[in-house]
């Protein structure tokens, strides 16, 4: 709760993020948070906002060479 | 002020304390830490509204436990680090003296966790009005405004690490931001790494932040780094009730389980 919050003040898109707990007898609720929350994920489309920051870092991998 | 010089001359001229953390004059009138060991050096020490710094920083280095018994000079951030560092098993009770001073500027010997704790109670531990209204300025944002500004601020971090090194809270021997097998956070200060930083070092303080500010003021860049924490500071008020720093004996709310824990966000 306190992360996701401290997720959303510092401007990450909490609707592509979910918490959940399963217990490994769970399979069809597991599968049902899954296929949610990649549907959700899809209909808002690419993450551009942080895709942009993340560049940075192949960069970063690219120029000390590993 | 000048109880709090004679109080220090007491300490130290009685044996009761072998050193006294406070504040002094630096070059070109600033103000910062000083240690006084002698009795007749404690006219050294000063007290006044420039004196912002959280000494709770310097009670467990062991540089300063070397000296002998310590006594600090503690403004209300001070003895509220006390206590969070005490409910963290950093300080025993009866470890350390603090020389505090009530709301009607009598200088007072605190000696025991309990005594700092009924000290504490007769402050505002709260956070003040300015820092509310920023605190609802950045939440009354939208996502892409909000991503927007932290990222400008982010952006200017140069991973210093003076905010980290400046807070009382953050004393583990070896940061995670320096642990290098496996590297959790990439070292160069470019904007990936520069967010991840930040949310970490926010997350590794949630409800342990006193809100004393010096990370901020620490900060070469003026990052408002502490709104992060204060944030957090919040949060936990209104869903759990927790306020950090008040008693020596509280349970961390991050690692308690009650029966009452909201569980809104799970599904
Ligand atoms: S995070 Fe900042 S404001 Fe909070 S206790 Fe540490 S230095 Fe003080
Ligand atoms: S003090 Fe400021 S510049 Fe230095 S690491 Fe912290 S936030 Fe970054």
């Amino acid at each position: 709760m306190v992360f996701r919050h401290l997720l959303g003040f510092s401007g990450v898109d909490l609707r592509r993020i979910t918490f959940s707990w399963v217990s490994a007898a769970e399979g069809a609720k597991w599968a049902d948070i899954v296929n949610s929350t990649s549907e959700t994920i899809k209909k808002l489309g690419p993450y551009d906002s942080y895709h942009a920051v993340a560049g940075l870092k192949e960069k970063e991998a690219e120029y000390v060479g590993n | 002020m000048l109880e709090i010089k004679q109080k220090a001359r007491e300490l130290l001229e009685s044996g009761k304390a072998q050193v006294v953390i406070g504040y002094g004059k630096g070059p070109n009138n600033t103000t910062r830490a000083i240690f006084v060991r002698k009795p007749e050096d404690a006219d050294k020490l000063v007290l006044d509204d420039t004196c912002v710094q959280n000494l709770a920083l310097y009670i467990y280095k062991h540089e300063v436990r070397h000296f002998g018994k310590e006594a600090v000079v503690a403004t209300l951030p001070v003895l509220r680090s006390l206590l969070q560092l005490a409910s963290e098993n950093q300080v025993k009770d009866n470890e350390i003296i603090a020389i505090a001073i009530t709301p009607d500027n009598k200088v007072v010997e605190l000696d025991s966790f309990a005594a700092i704790e009924e000290h504490v109670r007769l402050f505002n531990t709260g956070l003040t009005e300015d820092e509310k209204d920023l605190l609802k300025k950045i939440n009354a944002m939208g996502l892409e405004e909000r991503w927007a500004f932290w990222n400008k601020e982010f952006s200017k971090c140069i991973k210093c690490y003076a905010c980290r090194q400046s807070c009382p809270m953050c004393y583990c021997p070896r940061c995670a931001a320096e642990v290098n097998q496996p590297q959790w956070i990439p070292v160069a200060a470019h904007q990936h790494g520069n967010i991840e930083w930040h949310i970490m070092r926010a997350m590794h303080l949630a409800g342990r932040c006193i809100n004393c500010g010096d990370c901020a003021r620490a900060c070469p860049v003026d990052i408002p780094l502490n709104l992060l924490t204060y944030n957090l500071i919040e949060e936990l008020n209104n869903e759990f009730k927790y306020t950090a720093g008040l008693s020596a004996s509280q349970t961390y709310v991050l690692s308690t389980w009650k029966l009452e824990d909201k569980e809104t966000f799970i599904r």
